[in-house]
């Protein structure tokens, strides 16, 4: 650096972060776009025979609506049981600051886990539940059900459960923003909590609303777990299963699975600008002054409480689903109590294929955590400090919200495509999976905002 | 005059500490009534529990007869349903609403349609003079036409009573001047009873129908701002209310003196013990060149100047005498600005009146004064 010799000017120091930026940039962009563009290129080859061929699908409007049912659905579940966490985990009383955490786990509790979990207790015949709820009175005429776990509600509502964790956060950091003194004029003008909740909290919250919305919509539109597990047997299905079974089952069709992916990536891009649009002007949601949002008199158990129950539901059920059948011989509605034992475990282990995959993972995480944090980093200072380089931000805000915008499943494809070819082979070593991995920094500069 | 809010024995424990202790207040119907203390003394938590948005943990709290908190009854009343306005030290205005809309709220959540349809949003907002602004947003306004509007908001809806937690704090120095003088005219013009909470001894003295002088979740002493200010009955208050002189004196044989030796007068005050403490106002202090331009029957100590600063009609001296740091404001008369002149170091000569002096006993704890004592400081700053 120039500071090694002389205390650059005012100016000078300017010009070179701005072009450190846009090297940045072009690098990020490169990356990004790459896999795109070829993805594109392919299913418009041979007069856009990828096009033909996914339009050629019997039942391509049926995908279309599935995609969209699934993702608004799960959308309207994750902004309702979101919002009332993030409101509950602001009104906790004292002590319990922990329960704010439960919320967050299940970003953490991998998608498979939690979905087989829930297949394991309301499959409609051998599932634990199910059997449970059989049990009760105006049930037990029942041979199966009365759940079905495969069927599009269900599938939805699952959805819907794991993209809570991400509204829940966006909505819990603007609630921290709002000041106590806020509530309480409106409390003290006449408005009862609720009074206070629709009128002053709720559109306080638009942007964090607008962004974890946004956020969970994108994520709704390429959701993959549940489809694919749960949706198979039903006739479930929606595009990311659609592009998933044209790469992986013969004949494979790359170009079919590029085409496909096309109104994912539109809508996407469309998500991200409407996002823009309708937080305009920010300074009509920015309170300042005052004290944070709790005063004692607001807390209550019930918020506890709500937590709790959430937890219950989204963590607890689906891990207990999980413990019981790996610990069972084999599946079946009733628990086989005396046989439960660890030989699941023990023949797993037994494998050394096992082992292997989990270090595979391990590497593959850490790699991908190193180079997430440091563009990640760089990303984040651009967006919040670079305020002196207005064209640069514009151009990098869009760049990093892409890959939002932008279902995994596309990405993965594209990155395949991509980076198997020269002049980056990346293919069939650890560092593919990182750099699809990497996808994970796009998402941490909006999580500063 | 009826009683328009009753408060009773009221305590406010933030877990084990007694934030509010033992609090009896009586608001006459269109009173302004003034809590004044020093920061972290229980001004807000005691508006917070007539408002609503604090429990309190014992005591009552009625609004004309009607009990909104009664602590053995189980009554405690939702802020809500109070029938109360309050004005923010942070304004507290809706950001995502226009001004016509947070002046609006009040009426429309309390369905006061009676009102709205007869402009009272409007000739609110014209009240505090922000009628041309009722189209703009919170962030579009100054800091001043934000604490109007707050103002407008927490008036509107004529409540029970007004409650003003330090509205003016966040305001510069002649804004808050201002604001206040509005404040006052509004109060005049619409009768509203109010509770101000401040710890600015000015506003206090410019507003209040009645002072409450707190400390440590007590009320020290309560009286008109005349009475406060005349006859401070501790010398806790007389320090909050400007006396920020504190001088040390002791009993000899002959009458009460200074720690050097100068006889002082103390009147009627009627004190125990051998230790006492004067207390005195800066401009009831006088500095003078010698000995010999000090009046009759004035307590003339020496003293050597410290600082002597330029204040346009005065100068705000420094004088230390015998080990005490006094303050005094000497008016620029005749004489000229000769004080300012001095240079550091050189000896002068204070004085003051002893009937313009406050005495307590030492350890500010039991007081006796006698009436005759308030009627002797008319002549309080008026010059020597
Ligand atoms: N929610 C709370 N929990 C615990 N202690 C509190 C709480 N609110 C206030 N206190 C304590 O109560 C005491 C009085 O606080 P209060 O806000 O009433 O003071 P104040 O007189 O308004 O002071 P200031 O002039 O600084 O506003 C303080 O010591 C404060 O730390
Ligand atoms: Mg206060």
């Amino acid at each position: 650096m120039a500071t090694l010799f002389t205390a650059p000017t005012f100016t000078q120091r300017t010009w070179m972060s701005r072009i450190g930026y846009t090297a940045f940039l072009l690098a990020v962009g490169y990356l990004i776009v790459l896999p795109l563009v070829r993805l594109q290129s392919m299913a418009f080859a041979g007069n856009a025979q990828g096009y033909r061929s996914a339009l050629d699908l019997t039942d391509a409007g049926e995908v279309l609506w599935m995609t969209a049912a699934l993702a608004l659905g799960s959308l309207v579940i994750a902004l309702v049981f979101g919002t009332v966490l993030a409101f509950a985990a602001s009104r906790l009383p004292p002590g319990y600051g922990l329960l704010r955490a439960i919320p967050v786990l299940p970003i953490v509790m991998p998608a498979v886990a939690n979905v087989v979990g829930w297949a394991f207790l309301l499959s409609p015949g051998p599932g634990y539940l199910n059997a449970l709820l059989r049990g009760l009175p105006w049930w037990n005429h029942l041979e199966s059900g009365p759940v079905d776990i495969y069927s599009a509600p269900w599938i939805v509502i699952i959805t819907g459960f794991g993209l809570t964790s991400f509204v829940y956060l966006f909505v819990s950091a603007g609630i921290q923003n709002i000041s106590a003194e806020h509530l309480e004029a409106a409390q003290i003008s006449g408005s009862s909590t609720l009074g206070v909740f629709f009128r002053v909290v709720l559109p306080l919250l638009r942007p964090a609303l607008v962004y974890g919305g946004g956020v969970a919509l994108l994520l709704g539109l390429g959701q993959f777990t549940a489809p694919l597990l749960l949706g198979l047997n039903s006739g479930v299905d929606v595009i990311t299963t659609e592009m998933y079974r044209r790469v992986t089952e013969s004949p494979i069709d790359y170009a079919a699975a590029a085409a496909m992916g096309s109104p994912l990536v539109l809508f996407g891009i469309a998500v991200v600008v409407v996002q823009k649009m309708l937080l305009g002007d920010q300074g009509r949601f920015v309170t300042h002054g005052g004290k944070a949002f709790v005063a004692s008199r607001t807390r209550s158990p019930w918020a506890a409480v709500t937590i709790l129950v959430y937890g219950f539901f989204a963590l607890l059920l689906p891990l207990i689903g999980l413990l019981i059948v790996a610990l069972s011989p084999y599946w079946s509605a009733s628990i086989l109590w005396g046989q439960l034992g660890m030989d699941n475990f023990s023949a797993l282990f037994d494998s050394s294929h096992l082992v292997q995959a989990i270090l595979t993972s391990l590497v593959a995480s850490s790699v991908a955590v190193a180079i997430c944090l440091p563009l990640g980093f760089v990303a984040a200072t651009l967006l919040v400090r670079g305020r002196r380089h207005r064209v640069l931000r514009a151009i990098g805000d869009l760049v990093t919200s892409l890959p939002l915008g932008i279902p995994a499943v596309i990405f993965g494809v594209g990155f395949l495509l991509t980076y198997t070819q020269p002049p980056l082979v990346l293919y069939g070593t650890k560092r593919s999976s990182s750099s699809s991995m990497s996808r994970l920094w796009f998402r941490s500069p909006h999580g500063c905002r | 005059m009826t009683t328009q809010v009753q408060v009773s024995a009221l305590t406010k424990r933030f877990g084990r500490n007694t934030v509010v202790d033992d609090l009896h207040l009586q608001i006459e119907q269109g009173e302004f009534l003034v809590l004044l203390g020093p920061s972290g003394c229980g001004k807000t938590t005691t508006l917070r529990c007539l408002g609503g948005l604090e429990t309190p943990s014992s005591g009552t709290i009625s609004f004309r007869d009607r009990p909104v908190f009664d602590a053995d009854r189980k009554v405690d009343i939702a802020p809500n349903h109070r029938n109360i306005g309050m004005v923010f030290q942070s304004y507290a205005l809706w950001p995502h609403m226009t001004v016509r809309q947070n002046i609006r709220y009040p009426l429309k959540v309390r369905r006061m349609k009676k009102a709205m349809a007869e402009g009272a949003v409007e000739s609110m907002a014209d009240m505090v003079h922000c009628g041309e602004l009722l189209d703009r947003l919170p962030s579009q306004l100054s800091g001043g036409q934000q604490q109007r509007v707050a103002l407008a908001r927490g008036l509107v809806h004529r409540p029970e009573l007004v409650l003003f937690d330090e509205p003016l704090s966040n305001l510069d120095a002649r804004l808050r001047d201002l604001v206040r003088t509005e404040i006052h005219q509004l109060h005049q013009r619409l009768g509203f009873t109010a509770v101000f909470v401040t710890h600015d001894q000015s506003e206090a003295l410019a507003l209040g129908d009645r002072l409450a002088i707190m400390n440590q979740g007590r009320i020290e002493q309560m009286g008109t701002p005349w009475e406060v200010f005349q006859a401070p009955v501790s010398e806790y208050v007389a320090a909050f209310i400007g006396m920020a002189n504190r001088l040390p004196l002791v009993r000899s044989h002959v009458g009460w003196q200074t720690t050097t030796g100068e006889p002082v007068d103390i009147g009627s005050a009627r004190i125990g013990g051998d230790q006492a403490v004067a207390r005195l106002r800066p401009d009831d202090i006088a500095v003078h060149r010698d000995s010999t331009t000090v009046p009759a029957g004035h307590v003339r100590l020496p003293a050597t100047l410290v600082t002597a600063e330029y204040g346009g009609r005065h100068y705000d001296v420094t004088v230390e005498y015998a080990g005490h740091t006094l303050y005094l404001k000497s008016s620029i008369g005749a004489d000229g600005t000769w004080v300012g002149d001095l240079a550091p170091g050189t000896n002068v000569t204070v004085s003051f009146a002893p009937s313009n002096a406050r005495y307590y006993s030492d350890g500010s704890t039991a007081v006796t004064t006698s009436a005759d004592a308030v009627t002797v400081g008319v002549g309080v700053g008026v010059g020597e």
